[in-house]
């Protein structure tokens, strides 16, 4: 009998996942013994103190990365070979943990509700019964959000770090059930937010068996569950080639549901509108870009050797994820819809850049898209904070005719909505202009300039929809007993701050956000 | 830095009217005014220090996107200095006319601010990234500018305006990402590109990047056939907006050329001269042939700029005609080309203002509408006649020797064509003349909108605007010298990098 | 053909069987019910395949537990016995679907395994345990794996268990008494 040898765990360079993960459990157990009164300032604090601290955890590890003898990342494998703490991976934790830091402020908004938050206040009780009035009367609400989106976080540090597909699988589970249960707490609406829930569920666990089925035909290829030894695998040439494909093909299924390309983006607009704004917002920013992250690490690090067989496939999911995007954008009545479609689109875009050029001089194609990935993060949790100003007196106004004339009545927040319309839009001075340019650069320099032309012209179909919205708030007559601007509290308007500035900074000042991208390096094995 | 001063004070000036809700209309117009004034002395300060010379003077550069190598490069030579100078002109011109502005004063003032700098800063940059984000920003300026204070259909045609050079602009920008992926030191740098042109061993990649460039420039300058944006946007827009749009922001695209594509793709220009040759020919004749047809005095002036840019485009092609004509007449061709630049600038931005008085005072712009003007408004038919006999190519005001030049130089190169296009001055010279005829002699007509009161002249405001626009096209016209003395040394030198 | 070969078909063939019944009969108890026949065929697959961990796992988990979590679900809610007929005019469209996609698998698993034998004695490893365990699938061999190589994933794991009971208590369960006077005391603010 031979004796059991413990695992060696990198606590020290695992410690934001850890730190994460360790504060959703406490966070539940003080849902347990916590009075109801205070319960909602004391978890947003201990959210919040540590999605911080765990981003500091991030600066840490980032700081002690060393060079990867042989290959070009730093970096390194830990956890028995079950996460890689790369350049990239540490670029995509410290991007996600401020995008989650501004999440959670717009999750902890109670002012513009008059005092409740805009989860439901007792998701159990049947929408429109007196159980539910009697609830919001009380002004009891659903503390759970907190802890639930820390392990929405944790899930979303995991998935782009995995280093083997089926950590890769578990952490797409952690990331998803709780958004699941997220989208479904509308205190508005709460039928189409129940049907959203619903809906982004049954797809959603169908485009996980979609994954899991794939890795268990690659698994059937490579012997392994590890991207290094499925590298080795495809450049050696071992086993059925079918059974490559095949499971390539499945893993991609999966992959792009997550980032809503098409022809699996058919839940995002339904999802958008009917999950509550703040949830949208983070959905919209830090799904799409941990699972870009996991898609780039499967694709470069394993399949790197087979890019022959998958580009194509990624040529035409990104032209017809964009053209889809922008085209149905163009019909859009509502304006979460709208935000989703246009993030359909922006999903296209980065597909282009995917597309490019992995290695090389000037931009790589892994560069570009963390930095599209950052700057349109801050952008788009920015717009949907604005869409949650705007009120009618049962809920927010989100049809677009209702914001006809709002540069009249509150020209500060339209102006702020503007500029965000103007950065999706690319116009230089704004972050999308310079994300645009960059993922651009990658695709071209990767010889993929068809989807660069088709690209250019999409961005002129989708400048359109956003320059209406402009047209709308600004050039139209403001509609009778129009929308009021709720003055929101603290914590929103720091987000939008937040929002605002980092669109501007990295729209004229892109510098060192590049470098730093570019400092992650390429992915280690 | 203080070139950056130059390009960066309007809009300072801009930041300080946005910020401050409670300031009268006035003042911020004023304010407007004052700031113009002052950048403009600062501009003719430089052209004071200005060493008249191939070298760039002012010369600014930081660094801004290092991974990139884009950086923040701004100087002047003797290509951009006379339309620095033009753009300062006219934008005190516009502040001028509109200091009795009554819609949102503050709001329109920081719009032309902020459109100033960016008209400026396209001008100043010799970076690629610098240069399209300038580029794009005037877009977003003219639209507010047509879209708020436009009239008639404003917001359609500012939509139209917006979409058609958003899309141009963004093939521009693929057009520079080859540039910059297709040298040998990947670099936006536009000296750098020059002294060592991209893609020089491919035609075709060459040819397409020519493409790609010259769209986007196309569609801004405006060039046949991506000129339909154009009437509309002019005859929505207010008379200042239209001044700049025609005056300063259609140079862009022209200046667009030589600053860009001519040093930058010197073999594909010289491969593709006679087709760019050609599209300039056909927009003279096409933009002379549709703005006889107009009834609208607007519509008509916006197709003769359609007309005028593109002698500056015959111009520019002769100038790569290398096997065909020597280096002297090519040079003549190039120096003519960035005369009419200049010299469409002063005229059409004055032609323009004009028409705001007819604006200002009935409410149309229409041909039937108007008659006999030449009675009441006798200050106001002379300055209308002398616009338009300027823009016709009359000899002593400045357009003449502009289209001289373009003519002498571009006939040994492509006879043909420039026979052709020596037509189109005759159909313009026609048109202007029906034009005068039309609105000045005759019955005294004016619209229903008039009839209670009688025609007002112009008065001092309107007067103090376009005087000094006419002026200075008189000075040209009769002492072109100093203008050409710094135009010359840098047409050289650009018709030097085009023939290697 | 080896009687282990026998047994496989007739489990396979149960397994699919009561998985169209599961799917196809019009009362929930009746499906759930059909469900535990086809997890215990399936599981049945496992011990033919000498996976016997796996295989008890199955029974354990899937039968014993989720199954009979599913019967309490509905028969403690107030969900309809029988449903009503869910049909729509895609049905054409979602079978054409599914059966390519259920041929191009086949075709792709067939392609992709045909011919390989495992020899179980003798095969080096796969699972990443440290030393060559005496058989593969055995309970040993699995454990080490999941308690070295797979330990991350396995925590991780009871992460999303944690993460899925909190999500069934929030959207089932209701508000305390105790903590409805305390809501009302603070004023709802």
């Amino acid at each position: 009998m031979n004796e059991f040898i413990a695992p060696t765990v990198e606590y020290a360079e695992l410690s934001p996942l850890l730190i994460v993960l360790g504060a959703a459990v406490v966070g539940v157990t003080l849902e347990a013994f916590l009075p109801r009164r205070g319960r909602h300032r004391i978890q947003v604090v201990f959210t919040l103190v540590a999605l911080v601290a765990a981003l500091l955890a991030t600066g840490w590890v980032a700081a002690g990365l060393d060079e990867v003898e042989g290959a070009s990342g730093r970096g390194l494998i830990a956890a028995e070979g079950a996460i890689a703490v790369d350049g990239p991976s540490v670029f995509m934790w410290g991007v996600l943990l401020v995008f989650s830091i501004i999440s959670v402020m717009l999750f902890a908004e109670r002012r513009i509700e008059g005092g409740v938050s805009a989860f439901a206040g007792q998701a159990a009780a049947l929408p429109g019964t007196e159980a539910e009035r009697e609830a919001s009367r009380q002004g009891i609400e659903h503390t759970e959000v907190f802890p639930l989106v820390l392990f929405a976080i944790g899930g979303m540090l995991l998935f782009p770090a995995s280093n083997d597909l089926l950590t890769m699988f578990i952490a797409l589970e952690v990331l998803s059930l709780p958004l699941y249960l997220l989208c479904g707490l509308a205190r508005r609406r709460r039928l189409i937010s129940q049907e959203a829930a619903m809906k982004y569920f049954l797809l959603g666990a169908f485009s996980s068996a979609f994954f899991v089925y794939g890795i268990a035909l690659v698994y059937g290829y490579a012997g392994s569950f590890t991207l290094a030894d499925i590298h080795a695998a495809v450049d050696n040439n071992t086993g059925s080639t079918n059974l490559l494909l095949a499971g390539m093909g499945l893993i991609a299924v999966g992959l792009l549901f997550k980032v809503s390309a098409a022809p699996f983006h058919a839940w995002t607009p339904d999802v958008y509108q009917g999950a509550p704004t703040p949830v949208t917002g983070f959905m919209a920013a830090c799904t799409k870009l941990a699972a870009f992250g996991a898609l780039l690490r499967v694709f470069y690090v394993a399949f790197g050797g087979a890019q022959w067989d998958w580009r194509p496939m990624i040529w035409v999911v990104a032209a017809l994820t964009m053209a889809i995007g922008a085209v149905v954008a163009l019909t859009q009545s509502d304006i979460k819809r709208m935000l989703a479609y246009s993030s359909i689109a922006h999903a296209g875009f980065l597909l282009v850049g995917f597309a490019g050029a992995y290695g090389g001089d000037g931009i790589t194609s892994l560069q570009s898209v963390l930095f599209y990935l950052a700057a349109y993060g801050f952008s788009t949790i920015g717009a949907f904070a604005v869409v949650m100003l705007v009120r009618d007196p049962g809920g927010e106004a989100t049809h677009l005719s209702r914001w006809a004339g709002l540069g009249k009545t509150s020209p500060l927040v339209a102006g702020v909505f503007a500029f965000f319309m103007l950065a999706f839009a690319g116009i230089p001075l704004t972050s999308g202009f310079t994300s645009k340019w960059t993922v651009f650069s990658a695709a071209w320099a990767g010889g993929a300039w068809p989807l660069v032309l088709l690209a250019v012209g999409m961005s002129a179909v989708a400048a359109y929809f956003y320059v209406r919205v402009i047209v709308l708030m600004f050039f139209s007559d403001p509609v009778v007993d129009g929308p009021t601007v709720s003055v929101p509290s603290l914590f929103t308007s720091s987000a939008l701050v937040v929002a605002v500035v980092a669109t501007v900074v990295l729209g004229i000042l892109p510098g060192p956000v590049l470098d730093l991208a570019q400092q992650a390096g390429a992915f280690v094995r | 830095m203080f070139l950056t001063i130059v390009v960066l004070l309007p809009v300072l000036v801009a930041v300080v009217l946005l910020a401050s809700p409670r300031l009268p209309g006035p003042v911020a117009s004023w304010a407007w005014v004052g700031a113009s004034a002052v950048d403009l002395t600062l501009i003719a300060w430089m052209w004071w220090r200005f060493d008249a010379g191939p070298a760039i003077d002012f010369d600014v550069k930081i660094r801004w996107i290092p991974t990139v190598d884009a950086s923040y490069h701004v100087g002047v030579d003797g290509l951009s200095l006379p339309l620095l100078a033009m753009t300062g002109v006219l934008f005190l011109a516009c502040a001028i006319w509109s200091l009795r502005e009554q819609d949102r004063p503050r709001t329109y003032a920081a719009l032309f601010l902020f459109l100033q700098t960016a008209c400026l800063g396209t001008f100043a940059a010799l970076d690629l990234i610098l240069f399209f984000v300038f580029f794009d920003l005037t877009i977003v300026g003219m639209y507010f500018v047509i879209a708020g204070w436009g009239h008639g259909n404003a917001r359609r045609s500012a939509l139209k305006f917006f979409l058609y050079t958003f899309v141009g602009s963004l093939a521009l920008l693929v057009g520079f990402i080859a540039l910059f992926l297709g040298g040998e030191r990947r670099t936006f740098d536009m000296v750098a590109l020059a002294a060592d042109p991209p893609l020089a061993d491919s035609p075709l990649a060459g040819g397409l990047t020519l493409l790609a460039i010259g769209i986007g420039l196309a569609v801004k300058t405006p060039l046949f056939p991506f000129h339909t944006w154009l009437p509309d946007a002019h005859t929505d827009a207010p008379a200042a907006g239209s001044a700049i749009l025609a005056g300063v922001l259609l140079k862009l695209g022209t200046y667009g050329f030589v600053r860009i594509a001519m040093p930058i793709l010197p073999q594909a220009w010289q491969q593709w001269a006679m087709v760019i040759v050609i599209v300039g020919v056909i927009s003279v004749v096409w933009g002379a042939l549709v703005a006889l047809a107009q009834t609208d005095v607007k519509r008509m002036i916006a197709y003769t700029s359609v007309n005028h840019m593109g002698y500056v485009l015959l111009g520019l092609g002769a100038a790569g005609l290398v096997a065909d004509a020597d280096g002297q007449a090519r040079t003549v061709a190039t120096v003519g080309a960035l005369f009419q630049m200049v010299s469409h600038g002063l005229l059409t931005g004055a032609l323009f203002l004009l028409t705001g008085v007819l604006w200002s005072r009935g409410r149309s712009y229409a041909f039937a509408d108007w008659g006999g003007l030449a009675r009441p408004a006798p200050v106001f038919a002379a300055c209308l006649g002398v616009a338009a006999f300027g823009s016709l190519g009359l000899p002593g005001l400045s357009a003449f020797v502009a289209e001289f030049q373009i003519f002498t130089g571009a006939l040994q190169g492509a006879p043909i064509a420039t026979i052709v296009a020596v037509s189109g001055i005759l159909v313009t010279a026609g048109l202007f003349l029906l034009a005068l005829q039309r609105l000045l002699t005759g019955e005294l007509q004016t619209p229903s909108a008039l009839t209670a009161e009688p025609m007002r002249d112009m008065n001092g405001r309107e007067l103090i605007s376009v005087v000094p626009l006419l002026a200075m096209s008189l000075l040209l016209g009769l002492a072109p010298r100093w203008l050409l003395d710094v135009l010359e040394p840098a047409a050289v030198a650009v018709v030097e990098l085009v023939s290697r | 053909m080896t009687p282990e070969l026998v047994v496989f078909w007739l489990l396979s063939v149960l397994t699919v069987a009561s998985a169209v019944m599961v799917v196809s009969t019009p009362h929930v108890v009746h499906a759930a019910l059909w469900l535990v026949v086809t997890l215990g065929a399936v599981a049945g697959c496992f011990l033919v395949l000498t996976a016997e961990f796996v295989a008890w796992v199955q029974v354990l988990i899937y039968v014993g537990a989720v199954v009979v979590l599913l019967l309490f679900a509905l028969m403690l809610t107030r969900s309809p016995a029988s449903t009503t007929g869910a049909t729509s005019r895609n049905r054409p469209v979602a079978a054409f679907a599914g059966f390519s996609t259920f041929g191009v698998l086949a075709v792709v698993l067939t392609s992709g395994f045909r011919g390989i034998v495992l020899d179980l004695d003798s095969q080096p490893d796969q699972l990443g345990g440290a030393a060559p365990p005496e058989r593969i699938g055995d309970t040993r061999s699995v454990g080490e794996a999941i308690f070295t190589h797979w330990v991350l994933a396995f925590e991780v794991l009871s992460v999303i268990l944690l993460a899925a009971l909190i999500g069934a208590i929030v959207v089932s369960g209701r508000v305390r008494d105790r903590d409805r006077q305390e809501a009302a005391a603070g004023g709802g603010s």
